[in-house]
């Protein structure tokens, strides 16, 4: 059929810009004129502690996500109550926040100069975290425990009721029930949310290379540092297959032990008593964890220092000459340049990802392979670019940034629109060629608007991901391709916060309109019928 | 067990779920709850289980009141409308799940397994998983998984509703036939009236969170108290009368009325036939049923429905417009009230 070749777009892509990058890793990790297993020796006794660190890290993030992230999955799976589906709103913010922003929020709420330490300065606590274990930990539960929250607050919404009702009919109290019965069924999607906040934190690279301090390394901060500054390509390779190694291993226990579960119809109660006033308790927490660090960095790029004077001379200073020579492009470039990227990422990858959707609906075993990228992170991405592009024309321009961007993108547009397929109905499309419709028109009067509302999310992600990229662009960047996260960056090494902090307001309102504007323009397209 | 229910009321957000509701459910019968999807059963039968709390009201098991107490506490055995086998369970697990939570010992909750896996007709099964199992099988573990642990009470929540016809027929008969083997007090919950009426011994015709009448199956098809129980139970054909002086006028006669006032005169299609002794009608159409024909005929301004044995031959003589003569026999004739909610069944 005319459909498969066209799965030869996708494809093809990802052959050339995952496949064969991984492939090129592999070749320098274990190959130096011949099979050559030294590297990869060195990469576990040298590296063994990094390795092992990285692991403990993620393993404690996830835990504490866990612990931040049940009790809304508790809250979101058993009541009703107004503001429920505003809480479940404002949790996708950590979410498609950019690392970078989650990096200044941390240090502009918790840093030593920071919002909090100020506040509690009058009653004699000092806050001093950053640069420990702890500031990478809280870092993480903040960026992620939104996935918990949402994962297993759904699946606790869909746990039927009649199973705890059978429980109780039988004999069992309100602690065996959930002993036996709520605990086991909500497992797997534990297992899910774990595993995938383990991915995160695993491969977790910003917030670990500014907060973590020197102290702190893990895998991800090592390649970088082999690739950029030891310059030790054979390495840098042998770590990076670690690290997909290791997220291999992750990714196949998510597959086989998580599930989202079934969906049955839970009876919702009425929040009451006590329940409202933990639950109000809890929401005001994830209200502060969320925006508490936005408007500490907001704070911080109007005021000359705390305390001080509202201003705006962050802003003039960013637009200033001695800016523009710390970024080494103009900010009006880097935000040209962010958007750029972002736009392209969109167009790259939501046409591949309709296709592969469709192509995917009939081949159902490939769609693990189609979510393979999810095991490479972003630094390891680049470093692959480097090694297998190295003597091409593309190498070193935007092409290549615009690819990573989209590998990375491409398994979670992928997963937002396959979902949207598996719920539409292939009838319409039968429907509308029985009416006369060509191929091509059934697709797009009959099928297309059904994917709609994932190929929308599925482009919100895809922006979210290009316009926060921090870990590939960085090493694959010129300064003429500078993003706004990478000046976020640079400027924060000046340690100009108030400039950085306003760069980030910038950011932000940039990638707020921006999610409006793709809304709106789904909604159009939902409106508009022919 | 006997079951009492003193007037039980429940309100929902919007809506009165349960208005005063009185029940006797004698010891060691079926009663069926019966009535069309929100008269209040289910709401009834969860508050009886203690799944749910009565705004009011009171709830006696022989006598004693359980209104307070949960539903872990009540030793009632509860089938569920899908079922609600645990996912991650076996079978025997399932079934011994009651008896583990009331601490049994495990060869004893091994026995009973075995025991009750071989009443419903199971033998085998232990080890497999709910989702490998098929509708009626799945049926089967409910209904074994309630009575392992020998509760005093069993109620059943519209339990063969989401089975095939044929399926419902077969496993009907067999959860009457369990029930009567073990001697236990049972309410069953359900929409059919032919499943009310096969499996009970007591009907309580429920609707609009009241109950309209109990009886025994034939009571309350025969006598129905008005014209919502007359159609719930069967087609009936109902005819707007007046009771004058304890007599109610139709067109095939008069009938005894035990009340004055607007009501209306009730006889199923089964119990009128064309006859040259009776009243004078118009055919307005005619289908075949299986072995009858159900014809409709006008008379004035009513339609009545009956049912008619016919040969290929005489059947071909029934043709809309043609006149006839119908006979209903006077013994089936009633006079009821009219609330003006009958189901339309024609």
């Amino acid at each position: 059929m005319r459909r498969n070749y066209l799965f030869l777009i996708p494809l093809s892509f990802l052959l050339a810009f995952f496949a064969y990058p991984v492939f090129s890793l592999l070749y320098l990790g274990l190959w130096d004129g011949g099979p050559n297993p030294e590297f990869m020796k060195e990469a576990f006794s040298r590296y063994g502690g990094v390795i092992s660190f990285t692991v403990y890290q993620a393993i404690l993030s996830s835990l504490l996500t866990l612990i931040i992230g049940l009790p809304g999955a508790y809250i979101i799976g058993n009541y009703d109550f107004r503001g429920k589906s505003a809480i479940k709103a404002v949790s996708t913010v950590p979410f498609i926040l950019p690392s970078i922003i989650v990096v200044l929020g941390f240090l502009a709420l918790f840093g030593n100069n920071g919002i909090l330490n100020h506040v509690l300065e009058p009653f004699g606590i000092r806050i001093r975290i950053l640069y420990s274990l702890s500031a990478i930990l809280l870092a993480h539960a903040f960026y992620n425990f939104p996935v918990v929250m949402r994962m297993v607050g759904s699946a606790w919404e869909n746990l039927d009721s009649s199973y705890e009702d059978a429980a109780a009919s039988l004999g069992a109290g309100p602690i065996k029930r959930f002993v036996k019965i709520v605990a086991p069924l909500l497992a797997p999607s534990i297992i899910s949310s774990f595993t995938l906040v383990f991915a995160y934190s695993f491969m977790s690279f910003a917030i670990v290379l500014i907060l973590g301090g020197a102290a702190y390394t893990t895998i991800e901060v090592e390649i970088y540092v082999l690739a950029t500054v030891l310059i030790r390509p054979h390495m840098a390779s042998a770590l990076a297959l670690v690290q997909i190694g290791i997220s291999l291993i992750f990714i196949w226990i998510y597959t086989h032990f998580g599930r989202t579960g079934a969906s049955g119809h839970r009876i919702m109660r009425k929040i009451r008593g006590l329940a409202s006033i933990l639950a109000a308790a809890y929401s005001f927490l994830i209200a502060f964890l969320i925006f508490a660090p936005i408007l500490s960095v907001a704070y911080y790029s109007f005021v000359s220092e705390w305390g001080g004077d509202l201003t705006f001379h962050w802003y003039s200073l960013l637009f200033s000459e001695d800016a523009s020579s710390v970024i080494g492009i103009s900010p009006a470039a880097a935000i040209g340049n962010s958007l750029f990227f972002a736009v392209l990422t969109i167009m790259m990858t939501v046409p591949m990802a309709v296709i592969s959707s469709l192509w995917a609906k009939r081949h159902g075993k490939w769609v693990p392979a189609l979510m393979l990228p999810v095991a490479v992170s972003s630094v390891t991405l680049a470093w692959a670019y480097i090694g297998a592009f190295l003597g091409f024309s593309i190498y070193g321009s935007w092409i290549l940034i615009v690819m990573a961007h989209s590998v990375i993108a491409f398994p979670l547009v992928f997963r937002s629109v396959y979902n949207s397929t598996s719920s539409a109905d292939e009838r319409l499309k039968d429907a509308a060629r029985s009416l006369g419709a060509s191929p091509l028109m059934a697709f797009r009067h009959a099928e297309l608007p059904q994917l709609m509302p994932g190929i929308i999310v599925g482009a919100t992600f895809a922006f979210a991901i290009s316009i926060g990229e921090f870990g590939a662009t960085l090493l694959l960047y010129r300064p003429e391709y500078t993003t706004i996260p990478i000046a976020i960056y640079k400027i924060l090494g000046t340690r100009a916060f108030g400039s950085a902090a306003a760069m980030s307001v910038i950011l932000i309102i940039m990638a707020t309109a921006s999610f409006l504007l793709i809304d709106r323009i789904g909604a159009k397209q939902k409106r508009s019928a022919f | 067990m006997e079951i009492k229910l003193e007037k039980i009321r429940k309100r929902f957000d919007d809506s009165e779920a349960l208005r005063s509701v009185s029940l006797r459910a004698p010891d060691g019968k079926m009663t069926a709850l019966l009535g069309p999807s929100g008269c209040g059963k289910t709401t009834l039968l969860r508050i009886i289980s203690g799944l749910l709390r009565p705004d009011s009201g009171n709830i006696f098991f022989d006598g004693k009141d359980v209104t307070e107490v949960p539903p872990e506490k009540r030793n009632v055995g509860m089938v569920f409308q899908n079922y609600a086998l645990f996912p991650h369970m076996t079978v025997a697990q399932n079934i011994g799940f009651g008896m583990l939570m009331r601490k049994r010992q495990k060869k004893e909750i091994e026995m009973r397994v075995k025991e009750v896996m071989e009443l419903v007709g199971l033998k085998g099964y232990e080890k497999r998983k709910p989702s490998e199992l098929s509708g009626g099988e799945q049926q089967r573990v409910a209904l074994a998984r309630a009575i392992a642990p020998e509760p005093d009470i069993l109620l059943l929540d519209e339990p063969l509703s989401a089975l095939d016809a044929k399926l419902r027929i077969s496993l009907r008969s067999e959860i009457k036939r369990i029930q009567k083997e073990l001697g236990i007090t049972a309410i069953y919950v359900t929409h059919d009236r032919e499943e009310a009426m096969a499996v009970s011994d007591r009907i309580a015709v429920m609707n609009r969170g009241r109950i309209e009448q109990i009886g025994n199956p034939m009571e309350v098809y025969r006598d129905p108290k008005n014209d919502f129980v007359a159609s719930f139970l069967g087609d009936a054909n109902l005819i707007p009368s007046v009771g004058v002086g304890g007599l109610a006028k139709s067109p095939f006669g008069d009938v005894p009325a035990s009340f004055d006032g607007n009501g209306c005169i009730f006889f199923r299609p089964g119990n009128c036939r064309i006859s040259d002794k009776g009243t004078e009608s118009v055919i307005i159409s005619s289908e075949p049923v299986g072995d009858v024909l159900r014809i409709t005929v006008g008379l004035g301004n009513e339609k009545i429905v009956l049912l008619e044995k016919m040969s290929l031959f005489e059947s071909a003589a029934i043709k809309p417009g043609k006149k006839v003569r119908i006979y209903v026999d006077r013994k089936y004739m009633r006079f009821i009230r009219c609330t003006g909610r009958a189901t339309k069944t024609f």
